[in-house]
């Protein structure tokens, strides 16, 4: 390809690019890095006696407080548990059901058939699901999609391109200039979002975001580069691109669930 | 103008597989460095400005005078040294870095007193042949906009390459390509050289 020495050095040799790399190279950096500040450097720390000799007189005399505390106040105590425990009402039987949640897995044995009858309604009680959730099986792009999106700044930060989005399509083109200046800013702060938001998503493996994020990308780019007075062929440009790209529809898609599940 | 970014955009969907390999072996070791960092490794953070430095000497440099990106680079670094605790993903280290210099590039222009324009002025012009040129060329790439700019000068004065600011700036592989493509097409118009 004919960039290919300006992206990566590869390829034929661009002359024009070589000799503006000779002529800027002298700009190029050659500083090292500071010295970190003293408070903030690792330092080896001395094993301090003193230290360990209170730490220990500390613990041994908690203990020793601990013991007689115990052997005080042991014989009256144990009278007024045992008496506590005989004044207690028996537990019911849903109560138990309730403590004991392996019954709802395990099969009931045959025998007490009224313990079975009395433990089939208290699996709903326990479980309490709404009446519609959403399950893998069902549709299981959308179901990944909306797991992975339920991170609400991402979702938030969906809206807001979808916003500006849904804008930059209605930028009128009848008037002798068009103003976009609202656009270019509110586009040059979503990018260094898109950037770190992306990052997150890429770092998670949230492969989904991470590409509907570097689609966006260019566009945030084009809109925050727009000349201050841009002519109607390069704004209709940019709108045919969002359009052919449906990517009004596409951020709604991701942005929704994730708003009603992080909602839940 | 999108055939490239679509090509772009196509050519990261096919590398998806075998990339992800490598980006997280450079995540974790970059996580490794930035944790050594965070309990005082001098050693680490010497590492860490060698990988970002032309990074941020390139941002700094699209947007204040020369002579004061050296102290500014290091500026940047000790800031972000201060700041690293309240980095939440250390993956998006680059990013963050790259907004810390922009914004420490806003601070020095917010501060700026005019004595120090003057200084500058008199500096260029007791310049002359292939300095006034380069100073020339830096200043043409400066009015370009900010993406192409940044871009343009990590690509021509810091030596990086494409993928390698794309790693670093955390930029799509594809936006990096755009905006080089882009902005060298607008600097050549500019320059009056024939593309």
């Amino acid at each position: 390809m004919k960039d290919d020495y300006l992206w990566d050095g590869s390829g034929d040799i661009d002359p024009e690019v070589e000799r503006l790399e000779n002529l800027l190279g002298r700009y190029r950096h050659t500083g090292t890095a500071p010295r970190m500040p003293v408070a903030m450097m690792a330092t080896p720390r001395r094993f301090n006696w003193t230290r360990l000799a209170i730490a220990a007189a500390l613990v041994l005399t908690l203990a020793g407080a601990l013991l007689l505390a115990l052997n005080y106040g042991a014989g009256d105590s144990d009278k007024e548990i045992i008496a506590d425990r005989t004044e207690q009402p028996a537990p019911e039987s849903k109560d138990l059901l309730y403590r004991q949640p392996p019954l709802v897995v395990t099969p009931p044995a045959p025998e007490p058939k009224q313990a079975i009858a009395a433990a089939k309604p208290a699996p709903r009680s326990i479980k309490r699901k709404p009446e519609k959730v959403a399950s893998p099986a069902d549709d299981p792009w959308q179901f990944s999609s909306t797991a992975a999106m339920a991170d609400l700044e991402t979702a938030r930060y969906l809206e807001r391109a979808e916003v500006l989005l849904r804008s930059f399509r209605n930028v009128s083109e009848t008037g002798e200039s068009i103003d976009v200046a609202l656009e270019k800013e509110q586009s040059r702060d979503l990018l260094y979002k898109n950037i770190l938001l992306r990052r997150t998503a890429e770092a998670k493996g949230n492969l989904p975001v991470s590409d509907l994020l570097g689609s966006l990308e260019p566009i945030l780019i084009d809109i925050a580069n727009l000349p201050e007075s841009p002519t109607r062929q390069e704004v209709q440009l940019i709108k045919d691109f969002i359009r052919q790209k449906e990517m009004v529809a596409t951020i709604q898609v991701y942005s929704s669930p994730a708003i009603s599940v992080d909602a839940r | 103008m999108y055939e490239i970014e679509s090509d772009g955009l196509l050519l990261v969907a096919r590398q998806t597989q075998p990339a992800i390999a490598t980006e997280e072996d450079r995540s974790s070791e970059q996580s490794r460095l930035i944790e050594a960092v965070r309990q005082g490794d001098q050693d680490a953070f010497g590492r860490l400005y060698d990988l970002y430095a032309p990074m941020v000497h390139g941002i700094l440099l699209a947007r204040v005078p020369v002579s004061d990106v050296d102290d500014l680079v290091q500026d940047v670094f000790l800031v972000a040294l201060r700041k690293l605790s309240t980095l939440r993903d250390d993956n998006a280290f680059g990013g963050w870095l790259a907004m810390i210099a922009r914004n420490r590039a806003m601070d020095f222009h917010r501060k700026k007193r005019e004595t120090e324009e003057l200084q500058e002025t008199v500096a260029v012009k007791a310049e002359a042949g292939s300095d006034a040129e380069a100073r020339r060329v830096l200043e043409v790439i400066r009015e370009l906009p900010e993406s192409y700019s940044e871009t343009l000068i990590m690509r021509l004065v810091e030596g990086m390459t494409g993928p390698e600011i794309a790693l670093r700036t955390g930029l799509t592989p594809a936006s990096v390509r755009v905006n080089l493509h882009r902005g060298m097409k607008l600097l050549r118009e500019k320059l009056g050289l024939e593309g």
